[in-house]
């Protein structure tokens, strides 16, 4: 069996992606919104 | 703590005067509001611990019915935000500012009721968790969930980002409200001070992000419609149906978006803050999407048809003249024929018409949504030989779909007395503070070069 195949039919795996996926957007998400209220913070101090 | 900066706004005092007081009227719509969300969660209470999902009108082979035609209408009419203020934004509308977080805060609400009618329907909302735990890709209701939480989780962090220097305003002006709201501003405003910086990041990160809702709102509702599509179910199993999805989603989300605009209007007096112009320019969008779902039904009916296969026409004549022939031909009156009239002749400065054919539009989208689900499942393939199905929706299943739509106004309306439901920044007369306003770092120039009031006309 290919890789492909396991990674499409496998049980689990698929869940294991979507929680990255979500899991990835979180992190992004917060480090967005930080480096937003950071900016020109070095200005004002 | 320092007050931040905040860009000049003529229109801030009749944007933030809806939030200085919750009027006893207030106090009875969200009553009768929650009354209703209460018999809702009655209604699941009972389906959940009693009966289970026999208390429905599901039976084989009708597996789908009211919940999942609600997911799909729900999912449909979060689009608006998500059109309006990134697909919008991208084309460089500049009109569309000062309806952008009406917009939103309809996809932020109603996304919840979709991902809750799907909980719903599958009478264990505990397996859900089976899709993380045992999910494999080949299933298109692992790629549901994926979008449907990735859009969720992204709309959330849109709104809030466009939000933040609005909250800070909030923190800053609203002095005289409950001390647990103005800490609630204050939690939520994260420090913002209205720093050159800042604006200017914001701009960068909500840009950035609108390509990537766009890409979003996209993938969501064509993953929604591949859950039947790609099933090889007569009606369900056809190329065109992402597309029509799509587009049907973003015809109700667009009519939402006026019907919301037209109460704001009217209920805490913005007439000069949302005017008719507004209207207007939804309305020519409204014209197009309508053309645009005609040419969809059209195109998807005429190739079935002459295909002429016996599972098909089946289903087709299901809508046309068996079972769902009334809803199927009273929803092209409600979708089509009437509103496009409407658009046409008389939508132009005329609000309350307006709101009317957008009204029509929003009931006819939800039957058709029903249309596209159950009329497949009556007459399904292979089974068709065996049984021929039936449905018809119990008490419970319509006392929980009512309180769905109660629960998504009560969250709007309630939304709407504690923040601006018009971005002042955004809409901001002037981006350049005054002299007695330093030291604040530098002003902002407008990207386009023209002030928000002159858009705010169409200029």
């Amino acid at each position: 069996m290919s890789i492909g195949y396991l990674f499409v039919n496998t049980p689990g795996i698929g869940g294991i992606v979507a929680t990255v996926v979500i899991g990835t957007a979180a992190v992004i998400y917060f480090l967005l919104t930080r480096w937003i209220i950071n900016g020109d913070k070095k200005e004002e101090e | 703590m320092n007050k931040a900066w905040h860009p000049k706004n003529e229109r801030e005092e009749i944007v933030l005067s809806p939030i200085h007081a919750v009027t006893n009227n207030d106090l009875w719509l969200w009553g009768i509001l929650a009354a209703i969300l209460l018999a809702g969660l009655v209604s699941w209470g009972i389906q959940f611990f009693v009966t289970g999902l026999s208390a429905t009108g599901l039976n084989r082979p009708v597996y789908w019915g009211l919940y999942i035609t609600n997911f799909v209408f729900f999912i449909g009419l979060a689009h608006s935000g998500t059109f309006i203020s990134a697909i919008l934004r991208l084309a460089g509308q500049g009109w569309r500012k000062p309806l952008t977080r009406a917009a939103e805060a309809i996809t932020l609400f109603s996304l919840p009721f979709g991902v809750t009618s799907i909980l719903i329907d599958m009478g264990r909302p505990d397996r859900v968790l089976n899709i993380f735990i045992y999910g494999r890709f080949q299933s298109p209701l692992l790629w549901d969930i994926t979008a449907v939480s990735l859009y969720l989780f992204s709309s959330v962090v849109f709104f809030y980002l466009s939000l933040l220097p609005d909250i800070a305003l909030c923190r800053d002006r609203l002095t005289e409200v409950p001390a647990w709201q103005h800490r609630m501003y204050e939690i939520l405003s994260l420090g913002w001070t209205g720093r050159n910086g800042q604006f200017e990041r914001l701009e960068k990160a909500l840009d950035g992000m609108a390509i990537f809702m766009t890409m979003l709102v996209i993938t969501v509702h064509t993953v929604v419609s591949w859950v039947f599509g790609m099933t090889i179910q007569p009606g369900w199993h056809t190329a065109l149906i992402g597309p029509f999805f799509l587009l049907g989603a973003i015809f109700s989300g667009t009519s939402a978006v006026v019907i919301v605009l037209a109460i704001l209007r009217k209920a805490y007096h913005m007439e000069n803050v949302l005017p008719v112009s507004l209207f207007n320019s939804l309305r020519k969008l409204l014209i197009t999407f309508t053309l645009g779902w005609l040419y969809m039904m059209i195109a998807e009916n005429l190739t079935t048809s002459y295909g002429n296969l016996p599972e098909e026409m089946r289903v087709l004549g299901q809508k046309t003249g068996g079972d769902f022939a009334i809803m199927f031909w009273a929803m092209w009156i409600l979708v089509f024929f009437v509103p496009l009239l409407i658009f046409i002749f008389k939508g132009k400065d005329n609000i309350p018409w307006m709101v009317g054919a957008t009204v029509m539009v929003n009931i006819g989208m939800w039957m058709e949504r029903f249309i596209v689900i159950v009329p497949t499942e009556t007459r399904p393939r292979l089974l068709y030989e065996l049984t021929k199905g039936v449905y018809r929706p119990t008490l419970i299943e319509w006392v929980i779909t009512a309180s769905l739509f109660s629960g998504l106004i009560l969250l709007y309306s309630m939304f709407t007395r504690f923040f601006p439901i018009v971005p002042l920044w955004e809409t901001a007369d002037s981006l350049e503070p005054e002299e007695n306003e330093k030291p604040v770092i530098g002003f902002r120039q407008h990207k386009f070069g023209a002030t928000s009031s002159a858009m705010l006309k169409g200029k």
